[in-house]
């Protein structure tokens, strides 16, 4: 839609829609077709539990509030028995479980620019909407989505505190263990980049030659690990270095709702121009076995002066 | 009483809903066991696998201190919209019933064979406890479990 424009004609013209009702509309539309495929991309959260879309009929409301929650079930158990041919196996009486997933609001901070500061911008205005509304989102998302699994280890005791002080297959092995245990099967292993970069520098004694060498020149390139899926993040603050999760797939593991996609709204109010960006989600463990995290004994990444 | 969604089921999730239910399953007698609404009385409250007692309105009340022959097992207790909805609760008034549940009396030490009965137990618990030998029986222990009993239901004589 914007390509073969320089920033500046592109802002100058951005502005320009935004005098219009119909420009509003059509801005509108393609600021939230540029966040929507931005944030599916960054979160680590959606690699790891993909999100769902959901309307408002598939949710359910509160007696007591403006909310909505969905209602999930859990799998119930059973069994057979072996028995003589006169006699019958033990009844169930079926009770199903149920857990249920409260949506909230992750919205943006409100931005105001004047008109005639954004044209001092070399930037494209979709990447200042980038750079702010999508980031912030998907930091939180992620945010709740380690809160949530830090609950879940805190109920199941899946948190394994090692002395070794870098990742290596030693380490993730015991980590899927946790989960391999529960007839589950550890499908996704979360990193730290700094984690990820320590695990690339394992001797070939230990690795292989072949691979050893592979790595030192091109890195390593594979997107699994011991044959789980590979997710790996530079966000620090919120995936502390030394702090390696493990998932079961989707299925095994919860839920993560999106009502409706992501909303993006953006006027224009004589000189100032506003806009904000915000969605309802709804993300969780229901089946908390899913979740195992091993604790390295990292040694602090920054250097000297630093702190993590 | 309390009719919303157990906190603890709402994400983040507080227990683990994979892990099985052993508050109580009937293993032996669902076809054909009374299942039968009674009126609560006033205040009263009852989980699945606490027992009521019957009181002279024929209304189900938490048990006293001392055991009586009309207790019965609850079936589906006071925490469910229709329970809420009828002011009844749900009990298992014919034996035997082979049950299974996780809500016992903890404090004693149980074998194969033993008897059963139910009074106060302190701390709001309505649960089976060991008889004594001049108490009502209400069941009689067939598995020792770990984390559980297995009984058969009595008449409560």
């Amino acid at each position: 839609m914007y390509e073969g424009l320089d920033a500046t004609t592109f802002n100058n013209m951005f502005i320009e829609q935004l005098d219009t009702v119909d420009g509003i509309r059509k801005t509108a539309a393609g600021g939230a077709a540029f966040t929507r495929a931005k944030i599916r991309e960054l979160g680590f959260g959606r690699r790891v539990l993909p999100p769902q879309s959901v309307t408002r009929a598939d949710l359910q409301r509160s007696t007591d509030h403006d909310t909505l929650i969905k209602i999930v079930d859990i799998e119930h158990d059973s069994k057979a028995m072996a028995i003589n041919f006169a006699a019958e196996a033990d009844e169930r009486y079926i009770q199903g479980k149920r857990a249920a997933f409260p949506f909230f609001k992750i919205e943006s901070e409100k931005f105001v620019k004047s008109e005639g500061e954004l044209l001092a911008y070399d930037y494209p205005i979709t990447k200042v909407i980038e750079e702010n509304s999508v980031k912030d989102i998907q930091k939180v998302e992620d945010v709740k989505f380690i809160e949530y699994a830090e609950a879940a280890i805190s109920i199941t005791g899946k948190r394994l505190v090692s002395t070794a002080t870098a990742v290596d297959r030693r380490e993730m092995n015991s980590l899927f263990k946790m989960i391999d245990y529960d007839q589950l099967l550890a499908d996704v292993c979360l990193m730290n980049i700094v984690d990820y970069d320590d695990y690339m520098i394992q001797p070939a004694t230990e690795i292989g030659s072949p691979l050893a060498s592979e790595i030192t020149v091109d890195g390593y390139k594979y997107q699994t690990i011991l044959k789980r899926k590979l997710v790996v993040t530079n966000k620090h603050d919120i995936l502390l270095p030394g702090e390696v999760w493990a998932f079961a797939e989707p299925a095994y593991l919860g839920h993560f709702f999106i009502l409706n996609d992501v909303k993006f709204w953006i006027k224009k109010e004589a000189d100032l121009v506003i806009w904000k960006t915000w969605e309802y989600i709804a993300e969780g463990f229901s089946n908390i076995k899913s979740v195992a995290k091993i604790e390295l004994d990292v040694a602090n990444p920054i250097p000297v002066g630093g702190t993590i | 009483m309390v009719v919303a969604i157990s906190d603890i089921r709402v994400v983040p999730i507080g227990e683990d809903l994979t892990k099985e239910d052993l508050s109580l399953s009937i293993l032996r007698g669902t076809e054909k066991m009374f299942r039968v609404d009674k009126p609560i009385a006033a205040g009263a409250q009852f989980l699945k696998g606490e027992w009521a007692v019957l009181n002279v309105d024929g209304k189900a009340e938490r048990p006293s201190a001392t055991p009586v022959g009309h207790t019965y097992l609850v079936f589906c207790g006071t925490d469910r919209f229709d329970s809420y909805a009828t002011g009844q609760v749900t009990l298992i008034m014919s034996h035997p019933v082979v049950a299974k549940s996780s809500r016992y009396d903890t404090t004693q030490t149980y074998a194969v064979g033993d008897y059963l009965t139910v009074n106060d137990l302190g701390a709001g618990q309505a649960f089976v406890t060991k008889a004594g030998p001049t108490d009502p029986k209400l069941a009689r222990v067939l598995e020792v479990g770990n984390g559980y009993l297995t009984w058969e239901t009595l008449g409560g004589v």
